[in-house]
């Protein structure tokens, strides 16, 4: 199909070469051969076996983003900032992994769409931004990511296959499928965020045909910017009738000014409490990210928003709690994207993940379906890249994808 | 007469300053090798100690650093009467130490001392309050004060220094620093409803300290050579001064700028040292103190270095700036500072009295107007440039032709070229003081993101205020000590 043009201008010159009957006579050979080609690759889809339903228990994957040390967090029990994740979920109904890494290799990078990255794919890479803007962070992952797996192995509709973004960071709205010619969009996972819900309004602004045509085009013309963001994708309308449904009800609760909803990572948690509601989800990476505003210097603006994700995962775990059916079948994992400079030279030791020894050292914390309880600490070095492997040993999904050195965090398993 | 130039009286001849240069007497090679030897430790010391007094022990540095603000004044008030007494008529007749021993035992000193008294001999045998010579235990009192009256003196004339030059530049640092501190509240790709503050409040500080830069260096030299606080507020005099040198002003300006900003990169450097180097991925506390004092040490050599060529370039640009603006009588004699007069008096310069005095034409309401435009104008052919791409290049030939384009219409009257110049020198000053200060402000920003200093990053810069490199860490003195 996307020989065409190439066919086309071949035609052309072939026009200069031959009369007409020739040329209507290859023409017609050409166009049912490209005819046939897309009956035949049509045909192999609708004959696909048909996939099995999921059964497994339903993952949570909290991206603990920003970047953020172990020394706030897991390293000091009487110091650390997400009291929740450390002493219920880590000490008492899961078990802590204190020395996860990302492994320190060239070109290996400790920056958030980096370690989103080695958490979805399961393997270390390098990449680079596919823009070439400065902070633009639009990077392709070349191996499948987790829900490519997940869904190419069991029936599972999109949108219960979910990333949730926050609104700062809108290259990390791209990540939900790699270039992989065996994987790909077919597979590819929903983003819920604030820019997501930017396009519903805007979709439905423009049902409304009753407006000058000057703002129709002007509505349509922003519509499609945003939609175009990612290229690879024919189909750019992410929409379905759940999704409709899950940010019409948004709306109507908090209209949308953008003012009204909770802000920074709370909205991530306010995201993940109505999808478990709504969407049901059999997976759910969660990408806080707040902590990363230290980078302007202000410790507590990393302080509080370590809190404040604690305070998320929480509520969020309560809130599978309630419900009978994610409660006792959905299993937590908690891991940051990189970790933080600890630099004694400067006041604020954490305002960077510069690469540094520490910005590789974070941690793990899992609980949940599957997950041993109030196990000791594991002091095992394990690597980021393998919760992708984890996570697929947890679903029964298999990653021939992920990089085999980077071992399934096995001592989490019951 | 053209309004610009002012009508003066006939001087007499005699009471001319003296413009050549003074030739001393020759002296033996001898005398020559202990001045030159002389020379080298005396400066040596003072470079040592003054670097020390930068940056010793955590927070005592904000103490000694005072002293260092004073000493500074204390050079520059050196130099500038120094260069004084060198176009003098009593150049001829009084030899500089003489001219300064007359002055009293706070005598200004080309090599003033941090710690030690001045002129030790005359401040044992002055005569006491009552006028009586001074008893043995009067003597002996005094001997006690000899080894820190120095810095005492320097400490106090410090604060004065720092009193004024704060009281102009920290508007604009304490509403900097507020913007950073709580300017936060937003986000990327929307606005909050108070967005605005951060952006706003950070523009707000900016400019302020910006625009205070234009005069604190000379109001600082100012206050050098009067050894006076009020004289750092006698605006129309130090707006003169500007006026008399405008290229001269600039370029120290741009000099002080320049070297402000080498301290910004010095002062940020230490980000990429702990966790980053090898040699100190595994350094202990202690260790990596060590490593970080022997740094900031090296850093408040080249803070001293730096002060003493600021302050040198500024008291040259104010002295000759002092001399054209009471030889063009540019500021009548009632407004000179008394002591100032009095030095003058004592030196034997006598200035003619202008019989016009000329129009101000910096520090003015229209100065501030036009400066104004011509930044604005400015930044905006760069950024249309910058979002034209290679077309904005044209923006950038209009502009620079609306510049040219008035040199024919204006050469067609007498006199009428040289007055666009003489006025476009004045603009032309705006606009260089504006981008120095704005470039350095910029660096402070940049810096400050890679490397963030608490209260101090946006609210003391060294080179300009407090002269302070204790940049140490407070977790780190907490943990090792100061």
């Amino acid at each position: 199909m996307f020989k065409l043009p190439d066919q086309a201008r071949q035609e052309q010159a072939m026009i200069d070469q031959t009369d007409r009957r020739q040329f209507l006579q290859q023409a017609a050979l050409s166009a049912g051969a490209i005819y046939t080609t897309l009956l035949a690759q049509n045909r192999l889809t609708a004959e696909d076996t048909p996939l099995p339903p999921y059964k497994g228990p339903n993952v949570i994957l909290i991206r603990f983003g920003g970047g953020v040390r172990r020394q706030e967090t897991i390293a000091y029990p009487e110091k650390t900032w997400c009291p929740f994740v450390y002493h219920e979920l880590g000490q008492k109904r899961g078990i802590i992994f204190k020395d996860v890494i990302i492994e320190s290799s060239p070109g290996i990078e400790t920056s958030h769409g980096q370690g989103t990255l080695y958490l979805l794919t399961g393997k270390y890479d390098h990449y680079e931004d596919i823009t070439h803007k400065p902070f633009s962070d639009r990077f392709e992952a070349k191996i499948p990511t987790i829900f490519e797996y997940l869904r190419k192995t069991y029936d599972i509709p999109e949108h219960q296959a979910l990333i949730l973004n926050g609104e700062d960071r809108i290259g990390e709205e791209f990540y939900t499928f790699s270039n992989h010619h065996l994987y790909g969009v077919r597979f590819r996972s929903t983003v819920l965020s604030l820019y997501r819900f930017k396009s519903y309004l805007l979709r439905e602004e423009l049902k409304n045909l009753n407006r000058p045509q000057k703002e129709i085009d002007e509505l349509t013309k922003k519509l499609q910017e945003m939609e175009n963001h990612d290229y690879r994708v024919r189909d750019k309308r992410v929409i379905s009738p759940e999704l409709d449904r899950f940010w019409a009800d948004w709306q109507a609760y908090y209209g949308k000014s953008g003012l009204v909803n909770p802000r920074g990572d709370r909205v991530l948690t306010e995201l993940a409490l109505r999808a478990i509601k709504q969407l049901r989800p059999k997976l759910l990476m969660i990408n806080y990210q707040d902590p990363d505003y230290v980078h302007w210097g202000n410790p507590h603006f990393y302080t509080r928003s370590i809190a404040i994700i604690d305070d998320g995962i929480r509520q969020i775990y309560e809130a599978v709690q309630a419900d009978p059916e994610y409660r006792d079948n959905t299993a937590f994992l908690i891991v940051p994207d990189c970790g933080r400079d600890n630099n004694r030279g400067m006041s604020v030791a954490y305002q960077h993940h510069f690469n540094s020894r520490s910005a590789h050292e974070i941690f793990a914390v899992a609980a949940g379906k599957g997950i041993v309880h109030a196990k000791a600490v594991v002091d095992k070095r394990r690597q980021q890249a393998g919760v992708a492997a984890t996570i697929g040993k947890l679903m029964k999904v298999p990653t021939p994808h992920v990089d085999p050195a980077a071992s399934v965090l096995e001592e989490m398993f019951l | 007469m053209s309004a610009s130039i002012p009508e003066v009286l006939p001087a007499h001849e005699d009471s001319v300053p003296v413009l050549e240069e003074h030739t001393a007497p020759g002296k033996s090679l001898l005398a020559g090798f202990v001045r030159l030897i002389r020379t080298v430790f005396g400066w040596g010391w003072r470079i040592i100690a003054g670097s020390w007094l930068c940056f010793n022990l955590a927070y005592l540095s904000f103490f000694t650093s005072v002293a260092v603000a004073g000493w500074l004044l204390r050079f520059m008030r050196g130099r500038v009467l120094y260069g004084l007494w060198k176009q003098s008529p009593r150049m001829h007749d009084t030899s500089f130490t003489e001219f300064a021993d007359s002055l009293g035992i706070e005598a200004p000193s080309l090599r003033p001392r941090l710690f030690w008294q001045e002129q030790v001999r005359a401040h044992l045998d002055r005569p006491a309050p009552n006028g009586t010579p001074p008893g043995p235990f009067r003597i002996m009192l005094r001997m006690l004060k000899i080894p820190w009256a120095g810095f005492w003196l320097n400490f106090r004339l410090g604060l004065q220094c720092l009193i004024a030059t704060w009281s102009v530049t920290g508007w604009g640092c304490l509403i900097m620093l507020f913007s950073w501190e709580f300017g936060w509240l937003n986000s990327f790709n929307k606005g909050y409803e108070q967005a605005f503050v951060g952006p706003i409040t950070g523009w707000l500080g900016l400019v302020l300290f910006l625009l205070s830069m234009f005069y604190v260096p000379m109001a600082q030299t100012h206050l050098a050579a009067t050894g006076d606080l009020r004289a750092f507020f006698d605006f129309r005099f130090v707006w003169r001064l500007i006026q008399a040198c405008p290229w001269r002003y600039a370029f120290a300006s741009m000099f002080l700028s320049v070297s402000a900003i080498l301290m910004q990169i010095l002062k940020t450097l230490p980000v990429g040292f702990d966790d980053h180097m090898p040699q100190l991925l595994d350094a202990t506390d202690q260790e990596f103190h060590h490593y970080l004092k022997g740094y900031l040490s090296g850093c408040a050599y080249g803070l001293i270095i730096a002060l003493i060529l600021t302050r040198l370039l500024a008291a040259l640009v104010y002295r000759r700036a002092l001399l054209r603006v009471l030889t063009q009588g540019m500021v009548p004699r009632e407004q000179w500072h008394p002591r100032l007069a009095g030095v003058l008096e004592d030196l034997g310069h006598t200035f003619p009295t202008a019989a016009v005095v000329p129009p101000a034409r910096v520090g003015t309401l229209r100065w501030w107007t036009l400066g104004s435009v011509d930044v604005a104008v400015t930044a905006a052919t760069l950024a249309i440039m910058i979002v034209a791409g290679g077309g904005g290049l044209l923006i950038l030939l209009l502009w620079l032709a609306f510049w040219v384009i008035q040199v024919p219409f204006r050469g067609f009257w007498r006199g009428a070229m040289a007055r666009y110049m003489s006025g476009f020198r004045y603009r032309m000053l705006f606009v260089l003081l504006f981008w120095a200060w704005f470039v350095y402000i910029g660096s402070v920003y940049v810096c400050e993101f890679l490397n963030y200093h608490p209260i101090l990053g946006f609210t003391n810069h060294p080179l300009i205020q407090l002269p302070c490199f204790d940049y140490m860490p407070a977790n780190l003195v907490q943990t090792v000590g100061p």
